[in-house]
């Protein structure tokens, strides 16, 4: 990397925060394997299905259980149907709700902790109280319960999950505020005059922006894995409707006799889950200033 | 460094313990032993000795060990249906068999059955006619809360005492003296010995219950029994353990000492049962101890294959449709959905070919069956039943209604066909229906209410004789209200009291028919069931039809016996 | 401090009632009430007055403000009632029972996946984005790869089905836990060693490193002792959270173990809609996350004298 003779510390501040991480996440081998195999896998759960030849709902009872093959990389399940088109559309669920979840959390938890964090007293108080109570007891038990009163279904799915994961991002939203509130610079704009918003988006927001995105990439693989879990449960989406963790809690317990049912799945889950785990990391680490190393 | 010398010693620990433990579960045996065991019975020759007729069984969790009381909850599986002598037996090939009662007889609507004089409980005191007295009063007792009170609907009086119009005391159920029972019956009804000869028609320790109410089922030292084992370990769904009842003196004495059960969710039974964990894999009635795919796995394999016994049961699977709603009011749409419905498909898929396809509600081999009475209705007919859709007004499933196939999800087989009928009527029809998979108990609450307008049901039955099928569509004796035809109601009324056998049982095929003629459901299929048994265990029943098999509530456990491995 | 400690738990008091009501209204807003028809697939109706007589025996019969508070007050004087899928037992027996099993689980689960993942996280951090670090982390996060429940089934294959080393599922001596210790460990593992790794490299980069080097100190003494100190202490800090988690039981891995745990009971109680043990399950759990929390806090606060606790009102 050229620095045309400037030193270190100098090509450093030069670059400015977000190119600085940028350069250290690139560093992190596992972190950039983990974000293309991310892209990829979103890449294949979007086009896979128009591209595949058979539907992931067709059942051919002439093919019942078949190992993998040429005509069928992944073999059949028991009902016939193709797995490998079931494994990419069942991707399209997964995915999809891990993202979307993490992305509503966002949205309803960063504002809702912001002003908490921000304005304290009494808003303070009641939202804090609000992801007390959110997080008291163990999410997958609430979510549970709101799936059973509400009925299956992919709509339902994403409801209950981001009913209980929005508290862990507002969490974190506020924690920073509270902290970024009183550093320096804020201090300082407010002697200079600086309106409470310009505050928040000019000096604060950009400034939690770190933890956050960690929070939410680190967040996708918990949601995918809460979701097989609610699968698995048999409250989760509704049949023929496949995703990774359905198909996993459905044939686990057969994997003497089809084996491939549920392994390509559990391992096509567990390469996203490392993945956006090592994406995160990666995230976390160069995005974190006191990294110099 | 020093992390790394305490993580090693960890994992030296940890393998030592794994190998201290050992895996074995039994005792070695010493040399010698009885050949006779605890009731005096002399072992066969092959047989191991007294001390080592031990079974590990798998069991579903139950909740107590009151079979009369409230069936459902109770430890059916994990001994209950052991411990207890019911006033009679069934045999594999559903023979009435003296249990409790050596005698009985049906002089017109009483049944009188003469109990064992020398019969005790495992307590000394003696088994009497007032203890079955007072058992069938407390199950109908409505302040019981029995769930399984239907299935005493025969005795006379029942709607009245379950109603709360008439106190459960005054029901026609009483001792003639200490050792006989008299019952008395709606009309004649010749199969109440097969109602008693099911594991709720057992007699209640009144000493216990008066001392400790209904606690005396849930502890070793209060639950009596007055079969031939008693419980030593009793805590549910954790432990429990049979041992024998040396003061058992029925005729059904067994060979096997003592019972392990293994209380759990069944999860992970197949890989027990293939680790010798467990001796055998069955269960009771309403669970299937091995999943579609594991038959598979089993029927494939040379050893295990040997260790499978699989055989015809009586059950009936359909897709039920509510009359009252469109589109399943125009019978043309519900004949055009059974015909396009391929049950045999689904046997060859879903149960590797174990079962048939079904015509009606009567299973094969059941009284009243007769083989392709009904299939002119019922049979798979995939261009008629296009016809009618489009006669209905639904070319092509164009304009079709979206609808909700409910469907319970207890069971895998369940969720699979509700797969595989949506995607025969997509493929068939072109109809697009979507699947509502629920819980037990709010599909049962919620068909109670009259809110699943198509679903998927299925029966099992609980004696032999075809009342036990054909009731249950009949609004006021069954639960489905959702089809109401009046030829049928009328066949099965007058069924119930018709005194000549044949004639009796020739009503209730009519009635079948009606049923299949007029769709009030589209019948699927009947599924077998298997079991699997260690192949040191014998003394396997075998039927007249020549299935082997240990039948499960009856007395398949007294012919067993273990040999040497 | 005594006074934050007061101001938490009353919160935490305050968090409990809200929760005990949204529960209480979540619950009975599930459709299918604890009685109705079960038995797999019979589902033959009950004659109403047996019904009736169901419904009174357990006070369902009650406008549903009455039962909530019938409850609450029974609960203050600890009584929480008898469970209705379950009715030999009370709900505070039965808990005490599974929750004693799920516990000794636990505890041996938080021990093992608490040494492995600080070992882990410490090897991986010393090596920073050597292959070493990339080994170990991704053996460290493979934990999290496949669901508990898979890994339980293959476990028990391979030692219990061909092997026969270990007892397939049960509860009892040791050899019955090694099985569930390890498939559950994997996940809490995993986290604790990815927290270790972060916080370790945190301190390394801080000044301690270079002012311990200067007093002359052997390299590896210097990484050990201040390591320790500093870096583990936000680790244990943060494994409240996992520690609680741990403890409370996992309904996949008593399920497909068969151990006679509380884990099992969260999800059937709520499907056997048994509202007794449904409202005392959360109103444990609530209790338990929040002491949790708390000490967590206070723990954090000791280690850290910068963290300050409590905040002020901004005008």
């Amino acid at each position: 990397m050229a620095r045309n003779g400037k030193s270190y510390a100098e090509w450093k501040k030069e670059r400015g925060f977000w190119q600085d991480a940028l350069y250290r996440f690139k560093k992190n081998k596992l972190a950039v394997t983990g974000f293309y195999i991310s892209v990829l896998l979103i890449l294949i759960t979007i086009f896979g299905p128009m591209v595949i030849p058979y539907q992931y709902s067709d059942q051919d009872y002439t093919l019942i259980g078949l190992g993998p093959s040429a005509a069928h990389p992944m073999g059949t399940d028991d009902l016939g149907r193709d797995v490998l088109s079931r494994v990419v559309y069942g991707g399209r669920i997964s995915l999809s709700i891990g993202l979307l979840v993490q992305l509503a959390s966002l949205l309803i938890g960063l504002p809702l902790g912001a002003l908490a964090g921000y304005y304290g007293g009494k808003i303070d108080y009641i939202v804090t109280r609000l992801i007390d109570i959110m997080m008291a007891f163990p999410s997958l038990m609430f979510a549970i319960i709101i799936m059973v009163v509400v009925g299956p279904g992919y709509s339902n799915v994403l409801f209950s999950m981001v009913l209980v994961t929005w508290p862990t991002i507002a969490r974190i939203s506020r924690a920073q505020f509270l902290q970024l509130r009183e550093s320096e610079f804020v201090v300082a704009a407010r002697a200079v005059g600086a309106t409470n918003r310009k505050i928040v988006f000019r000096h604060i927001l950009p400034n939690i922006m770190g933890p956050v995105i960690v929070a939410v990439t680190l967040g996708i693989p918990t949601s995918i894995f809460r979701e097989a879990g609610l699968s698995f449960l048999g409250i989760g989406v509704v049949p023929p409707t496949p995703s990774w963790g359905q198909m996993v809690g459905e044939y686990y317990l057969q994997v003497q006799t089809y084996w491939h049912i549920s392994a390509f799945p559990a391992l096509v889950l567990g390469l996203s889950i490392l993945a956006f785990t090592f994406v995160g990391d990666g995230l976390q680490d160069a995005l974190s200033p006191k990294n110099t190393k | 460094m020093k992390k790394k010398i305490t993580l090693t010693l960890v994992c030296l620990l940890l393998a030592g313990a794994v190998f201290a433990g050992g895996a074995q579960e039994e005792p070695a045996e010493a040399g010698g032993g009885s050949r006779v065991n605890a009731w005096g019975v002399e072992l066969p020759a092959d047989a191991l000795p007294a001390e080592q007729q031990v079974l590990v069984l798998p069991s579903q969790s139950g909740k107590h060990m009151d079979l009369s009381g409230h069936f459902y909850e109770a430890d059916k599986s994990g001994g209950g249906t052991f411990m207890f002598e019911s006033m009679l037996y069934l045999d594999e090939n559903s023979k009435v068999l003296p249990g409790a009662a050596e005698s009985w007889e049906m002089d017109g609507d009483k049944w009188t059955f003469n109990l064992r004089e020398d019969a005790v409980w495992s307590d000394g005191t003696p088994v009497t006619a007032q203890d079955f007295e007072f058992a069938l009063k407390r199950a109908l007792d409505p302040a019981t809360g029995n769930n399984w009170v239907w299935y005493y609907s025969d005795i006379k009086n029942y709607s009245e005492v379950t109603g709360g119009e008439m106190a459960p005391e005054d029901l026609p159920v009483y001792a003639a003296d200490d050792y006989t029972l008299v019952v008395e019956t709606n009309g004649e009804v010749p199969y109440f010995d097969q109602i008693m000869a099911y594991p709720s028609s057992i007699p209640i320790p009144r000493h216990m219950y008066e001392k400790h109410g209904d606690a005396w089922a849930t502890k070793a030292e209060t639950c009596l029994s007055n079969g031939p084992w008693k419980l030593s370990k009793y805590t549910p769904g954790v432990e429990i353990e049979l041992v024998p009842n040396e003061l058992y003196n029925g005729q059904h004495k067994p060979y096997i000492e003592r019972f392990i059960f293994k209380p759990g969710d069944g999860v992970s039974d197949f890989p027990a049962y293939q680790a010798g964990d467990v001796d055998a894999l069955f269960a009771d009635q309403d669970t299937t101890p091995i999943s579609p795919a594991n038959y598979r796995f089993v029927s494939k394999d040379p050893e295990l294959s040997k260790e499978l016994y699989a055989y015809p049961y009586f059950m009936t699977r359909y897709v039920f449709f509510d009359i009252n709603v469109e589109p399943w009011d125009d019978i043309r749409v519900r004949e055009a959905i059974t015909r396009a419905l391929d049950g045999q498909a689904m046997i060859d898929v879903i149960y590797d070919g174990l079962g048939q396809r079904a015509y009606g509600m009567l299973p094969p081999g059941f009284p009243g069956y007769e083989a392709g009475k009904n299939d002119v209705y019922q049979e798979l007919d995939i261009p008629k039943a296009q016809k009618l859709l489009a006669d209905a007004g639904y070319p092509g499933g164009k304009g079709f209604p979206k609808v909700e196939l409910w469907v319970k999800t207890y069971e895998d087989a369940l969720p699979k066909t509700a797969e595989m009928v949506q995607e025969m009527l997509k493929k068939n029809l072109g109809i697009a229906i979507e699947i509502r998979p629920v819980e037990s108990k709010f599909f049962n609450s919620s068909f109670a209410e009259g809110a699943v307008d198509f679903g998927i049901q299925n029966w099992q039955y609980d004696y032999v004789d075809p009342s036990n099928f054909l009731n249950v569509w009949h609004p006021d004796l069954g639960r489905h209200d959702d089809w109401n035809n009046a030829e049928f109601n009328e066949l099965v009324i007058k069924a119930q009291a018709w005194p000549d056998p044949e004639e009796r049982i020739a009503l209730y095929a009519e009635a079948d028919s009606v049923l299949s003629s007029d769709y009030g459901a589209g019948f699927l299929y009947h599924s077998g069931q298997a079991q699997m048994w260690k192949p040191y265990i014998k003394g396997l029943s075998v039927d007249m039809l020549g299935n082997e098999r240990v039948p499960y509530y009856f007395l398949g456990m007294h012919s067993l016996y273990k040999i040497a491995e | 401090m005594l006074r934050y400690v007061i101001n938490r738990l009353i919160g935490l008091i305050v968090t409990l009632l809200v929760l005990s009501v949204i529960v209480f209204v979540l619950m009975h807003a599930t459709p299918g009430g604890p009685f109705d028809l079960e038995g797999g697939d019979k589902g033959v109706p009950l004659p109403d007055a047996v019904r009736q007589e169901i419904l009174k025996k357990y006070e369902l019969d009650k406008p549903l403000t009455i039962q909530y508070l019938n409850y609450m007050k029974r609960a203050m004087q600890f009584d929480f009632g008898r469970s209705f899928a379950r009715p030999s037992e009370t709900v505070a027996g039965l808990i005490g029972r599974t929750w004693k099993v799920s516990l000794q689980l636990g505890v041996a689960t938080f021990a093992l996946a608490l040494i492995l993942g600080i070992t882990m996280g410490i090897i991986a951090a010393l090596h920073k984005n050597t292959l070493i670090d990339y080994f170990t982390t991704t053996l460290a996060v493979s934990g999290t790869v496949f669901p508990n429940f898979v890994i339980g089934i293959i476990l028990i294959i391979i030692f219990g089905v061909y092997l026969r080393w270990l007892p397939t599922n049960g509860w009892g001596s040791f050899k019955y836990w090694i099985m569930p210790m390890t498939a559950y460990a994997l996940l809490p593992m995993s986290q604790i060693a990815r927290y270790t790794r972060s916080s370790v490299l945190e301190i390394l980069n801080e000044d301690y490193k270079r002012t311990a080097r200067s007093k002359g100190l052997r390299r590896r003494i210097v990484i050990m002792r201040h390591i320790m100190r500093n870096a583990l202490i936000p680790v244990i800090t943060v494994s409240g959270l996992l520690f609680s988690d741990v403890i409370t039981g996992s309904f996949f891995i008593e399920t497909i173990f068969r151990i006679p745990g509380l884990g099992r009971y969260f999800t059937s109680s709520i499907m056997d809609r048994d509202y007794p043990m449904i409202m005392a399950t959360a109103l444990l759990l609530g209790a338990l996350f929040g002491v949790v929390n708390l000490i967590s806090d206070l723990l954090y606060a000791v280690a850290d004298p910068r963290v300050r606790l409590g905040g002020k009102e901004v005008s």
